[in-house]
């Protein structure tokens, strides 16, 4: 439709391509990191699809991957069912505990819905450590299951998922969905008065965006073998998302892929910083979210 | 019987100090319009570097609470300075989308901070030494003169805020800021200088309390963001800008917590007040004072 | 069967009265323009129909069926449509895909339809929108986007479309363009409401009109008949239908310039406010801004106080004051009496004096407060009061006494008589007469109610649709334009 977008498709199947070498050009450490990149990539997006088109902020998008994450994790420590029946209950659960914490929020107008998911990020941190028999507390999890051990196998894992997931994003971010949702975040009265039911849109929008962050956080856990607060749940991870996806170009799916990357792989390269390397990334966020508030994508795409 | 009276002080000394810990984030956004989500931030800060002057330099207790408040005073304008300012006058940033900016901001503001703290202070919690010593016996309870000094000192806070705003000269000022800033600038009253004024009454604020709350539970880097949700949710539940309302709020809370904490059991003591939170939102967004 | 009927509407906000008993009927392929003075409560009208309000009591049935309790989705999907006078429109999208969205159906779809892009080009077309297919909103005149935004409500083939000042902010040619672009719908399958404060911009396009005061229908029936009618003449134009002047001063023509306005255009984002204002003010003179609601006079004001940014330049004794922020201009001597007022409501009536009297030293400040209080002996019985407590009439003049208090050389004042009563307007204008005559104050104000205005003035300059038309004094006033303006 717009050259832009058309762009922003380009450049993502550009990505693409280049992430299929990864494997035989990197060190398996190097490949590793850029597994995690992909699964944080889809947390991202996840994001992004509601903040962009609907206009929604998500502070806590760490509850659906928490939960997603936990759910899996406890399943398979717990249960002989399949590890892949494992990951889609933890989306599932993901989901509907979203549809009925988070979601009612999406009726209100003004900062209550961003409220109303910082809170809930702040209780599941809560429940995970009063549960601590179950969830593991402070330390986290160790889970039997595992994708699978090469390395290679799970890099193309990840990045089949990625890239699956950028997909079906990006179609509804393109569909009707999108256009509505976009017209809902920019005046809600005057969507409705073109006879949309906005509401339904964006718990559509958030329903989705539950779904591949609950399914990616609970492929993350099963890659990493652990589940853990400050991996899943924490709102530092939360705020490397927004970072992430103000620093890719919020609005635009693959944006956010390009942000998810760059704060992954600053952090590795910031890891002899230690602590510091979150101030270092914190500050090149706010950088950004002042002098380039549309993102590095906005660099490769044309002006208007 | 004993349990009772255990709670009433108990719930009233945590509440005293809570009120007065949320009050400033109250404050700014009422007036200034910002949800500073680097609150929490605040108050550690300024907790953290009381304590490091009062035993690294054995700096006498109030002289060291005087830096943690200046530090304070200085993080908050360089949060005003440094983005707030930018990004209400920036032109790239669409007006709808000011608010997220101003979020996100604050947010990475306040993990700045943090981070810097656990960086040079390790995140162990630090408790700023009693401002008395000694045990209170009373009705079977042991209270110590220093939580009764710091409960005292909270509400003496609250009352020099409240008769400031309402009854100095510059203090009103404040106040009609948080009704209509074109009606301060018809009045031949500079919106810059109010600026300058609230965030530094934000940044003595949040450095005073911080000191306050670190005597009686100690901060550390970590407990940055369970502060910040403290603040966020005692001021809506209190309904947004509304300063009594977060009073208010405040004691609700702090009570509840106490009640858990004696009841069910000390583990649990957060928990209450964010389902509480969670509930208001849902069918009382306003919160429960509305606004004024 | 009426197309829509309205039964013993009710709306109150808080205490307000805001919809008093309003019932009316709207026949199939009628045009009716429902008409009302800023602030006589045609908009609540307007969103109690689209359901953006739900009333306090009465009935609104839409093809027989009753739907005051239906949310606004559901009530456009019966076939009410709307087209809002302040939209935002999709600005990432172009000008196809935003008559594109309004095409769509409230269904999950996940792939456009074939075909709506050739529809959405057909009503395009049929707007005059050919040009612009491919712009987005941001690049295009406010007359376009007012265009754009009639295609997507007509996009949803209504049976009733409502229009919501659908010249308001145009320029004389687009209200032209747009007036026949309105005629040449009437000859299609729907009935129309036009809401409108201006009578004579709808009074050739519908066959019938409604008229509004204070909340209530003050008159229905055809053109001639509403504009004929004398409750409806007393509201629009004031008490009597003779100019009055009863100035007795008349500034020295060699009098110090004290204001002198050059804007060369003001405007937000694509819809331009002012084009070419050139206006002066000289020491001890009163002038008026006349013009409609939205004619620019408030955009004229918030020049003056640096509120919004233009391009030319104004200047206070010979100096700029372009850069000069709001604070700063009100200490140089001139003060604001602004149409939204800017009290601090809940704050007492001697508070919000006191505020503008930050920097003067005590005793002084009170005798500044004794002497406004000796004017407005009224503010002195309540001064105790909380702003928001006093009643409109009080509220007004307590905002002109925390002008007075300044001190001003100069007093601005927008729209002081706003949805006042009769009784109060004559305090108002004793007042001013006050200031002008006994104080010598200069005085620079905007009014919509010509009467009051050319009661007071020296000199009157015209203000339509963001132009100076006319640049005069009181006699050039009423010989050029003043009786053909008002009839």
């Amino acid at each position: 439709m717009l050259i832009p977008k058309d762009r922003s498709i380009i450049i993502g199947i550009v990505i693409f391509i280049l992430l299929i070498f990864v494997p035989y050009i990197f060190s398996s450490y190097v490949v590793g990191v850029f597994t995690i990149a992909l699964y944080f990539a889809v947390f991202v997006m996840s994001w992004d699809l509601l903040f962009g088109y609907s206009g929604e902020v998500n502070f806590g998008s760490t509850f659906q991957i928490g939960i997603g994450a936990y759910t899996a994790a406890i399943l398979n420590i717990n249960t002989h069912i399949p590890l892949a029946l494992c990951i889609v209950l933890g989306a599932v659960a993901a989901i509907l505990s979203g549809l009925i914490l988070v979601a009612p929020a999406l009726r209100l107008k003004g900062p209550y819905f961003g409220l109303i998911t910082l809170v809930s990020v702040l209780l599941l941190e809560q429940f995970v450590t009063i549960f601590a028999q179950y969830t593991g507390g402070e330390i986290g999890l160790s889970v039997p299951g595992i994708i699978s051990v090469s390395s290679k196998i799970n890099y193309y894992m990840a990045l089949l998922f990625c890239a699956f997931s950028a997909m079906v994003m990006l179609v509804i971010a393109r569909s009707p969905i999108g256009l509505i949702l976009q017209a809902s975040a920019q005046d809600p009265i005057e969507a409705e008065s073109l006879g949309f039911n906005i509401t339904k849109y964006k718990v559509l929008a958030f329903g989705i965006s539950a779904l591949f962050s609950g399914l990616s956080g609970a492929l993350l856990v099963f890659y990493l073998g652990t589940a853990s607060v400050s991996l899943v749940v924490s709102i530092a991870v939360v705020l490397q998302i927004i970072i992430s996806a103000i620093i890719g170009g919020r609005r635009t799916i693959i944006g956010p892929i390009l942000g998810a990357f760059f704060i992954i792989l600053l952090r590795e390269w910031l890891q002899p910083l230690g602590q510091l390397s979150y101030v270092v990334v914190s500050i090149m966020g706010l950088i950004v979210l002042l002098f380039l508030p549309d993102g590095i994508i906005s660099l490769f795409l044309r002006k208007n | 019987m004993n349990l009772f009276w255990q709670i009433l002080f108990d719930g009233f000394i945590i509440s005293s100090i809570y009120a007065v810990g949320v009050v400033g984030f109250s404050l700014i956004f009422g007036t200034a319009g910002v949800l500073n989500l680097s609150h929490g931030a605040f108050l550690v800060l300024s907790a953290i570097i009381s304590w490091f002057f009062i035993s690294h330099f054995h700096l006498p207790l109030l002289a060291g609470m005087v830096v943690g408040v200046l530090a304070s005073i200085a993080v908050s304008y360089l949060l005003f300075v440094l983005l707030i300012n930018p990004i209400d006058k920036s032109k790239k940033i669409p007006t709808t989308e000011k608010e997220i900016f101003i979020l996100t901001a604050t947010l990475l503001w306040s993990m700045i901070i943090e981070e810097l703290l656990d960086y040079f202070f390790s995140s162990n919690p630090v408790v700023v030494p009693p401002f008395v010593k000694g045990v209170l016996n009373l009705f079977k309870m042991n209270i110590t003169y220093n939580e009764i000094l710091l409960s005292f000192a909270s509400i003496l806070i609250l009352i020099i805020l409240w008769t400031f705003i309402n009854k100095t000269k510059t203090g009103k000022v404040l106040l009609a800021a948080s009704m209509s800033h074109d009606g301060l600038a018809i009045s031949g009253i500079d919106i810059k200088k109010v600026y300058i004024l609230l965030w530094g009454v934000y940044g003595v604020l949040t450095g005073l309390s911080g000191a306050l709350l670190a005597s009686f539970l100690g901060a550390s880097a970590q407990s940055v963001p369970s502060l910040t949700g403290l603040a966020f949710s005692v001021v809506v539940l209190g309904g947004l800008g509304n300063i009594t309302g977060s009073i208010l709020a405040a004691f609700l809370i702090g009570y509840i917590q106490t009640m858990t904490a004696y009841l069910i059991s000390p583990a649990y003591t957060s928990i209450p007040a964010y389902v509480i939170l969670v509930l208001i939102l849902m069918f009382k967004p306003k919160g429960l004072f509305g606004r004024f | 069967m009426a197309l829509l009927e309205v039964k013993n509407l009710d709306k109150y906000f808080g205490g307000i009265h805001a919809t008093d008993n309003v019932s009316f009927e709207i026949n199939k392929n009628e045009i009716v323009g429902l008409i009302g003075p800023n602030g006589a409560g045609k908009s609540t009208i307007m969103h109690l129909l689209i359901g953006l309000y739900k009333p306090t009591g009465g009935i609104i049935k839409f093809n027989g069926e009753e739907i005051q309790h239906l949310s606004i989705h559901k009530r456009i999907k019966k076939g009410i449509a709307v087209m809002f006078q302040h939209s935002r429109p999709l600005s990432r999208q172009t000008v196809l895909e935003n008559i594109e969205l309004s095409l769509l159906e409230d269904k999950f779809q996940f792939f456009y339809k074939k075909g709506i892009k050739e529809q959405a080009i057909q009503i395009a077309k049929k707007l005059g929108l050919e040009l612009v297919y491919n712009k987005r909103p941001s690049e295009l005149a406010f007359g376009i986007i007012r265009r754009m935004e009639l295609a997507k409500a007509l996009a949803l083939n209504p049976k009733l479309l409502l229009l919501d000042e659908p010249f308001a902010g145009l320029s004389h040619l687009e209200v032209e363009e747009f007036s026949k672009l309105i005629r040449s719908l009437t000859k299609e399958n729907f009935s129309i409401i036009i809401v409108d404060h201006n009578v004579k911009a709808v009074k050739d396009l519908v066959d019938k009109i409604i008229a509004i005061h204070a909340g209530k229908i003050i008159s229905t029936g055809t053109p001639e008949e509403v504009i004929s009618n004398k409750e409806v003449k007393r509201v629009f134009l004031g008490e009597q239908t003779k100019i009055e002047n009863s100035n007795q001063k008349q500034t020295d023509l060699n009098a110090k310039i004290l204001l002198e306005v050059n804007i060369t255009s003001l405007s937000y984002n694509k819809a331009q406010a002012l084009r070419n204002v050139d206006l002066i003010v000289k020491e001890g003179q009163f002038v008026s801004v006349v013009g409609l609601n939205g004619a620019g006079k408030t955009s004229l004001f918030k020049a003056i106080f640096s509120f919004v940014n233009y391009e030319g330049d104004i200047k206070w004794q010979g100096k700029s004051i372009k850069h000069l922020k709001t604070a700063e201009i009100v200490n140089l001597g001139i003060s604001f009496v602004p149409e939204t007022r800017e009290l601090f409501k809940f704050m007492s009536t001697e508070e919000n004096l006191n505020l503008a009297l930050q920097k003067v030293e005590k005793n002084e400040a009170k005798k500044r407060i004794e002497e406004v209080y000796s004017i407005f002996p009224r503010l002195a019985e309540r001064k105790k009061q909380l702003a928001s407590t006093l009643s409109g009439g009080e509220q007004q003049m307590l905002t002109i006494a925390r002008a007075l208090v300044q001190k001003p050389k100069m007093i601005v004042l927008d729209e002081p008589t706003l949805g006042l009563a009769p009784i109060v307007l004559e305090d108002i204008s004793k007042v001013l007469d006050y200031m002008h005559t006994q104080m010598n104050l200069t005085i620079l104000l905007g009014e919509q109610n010509l009467h009051f205005a050319l009661r007071h003035s020296e000199k009157v300059y015209l203000l339509e649709h963001g132009n100076l038309i006319c640049d005069c004094t009181m006699e050039e006033f009423k010989e050029r334009i003043g009786e053909k303006y008002l009839a």
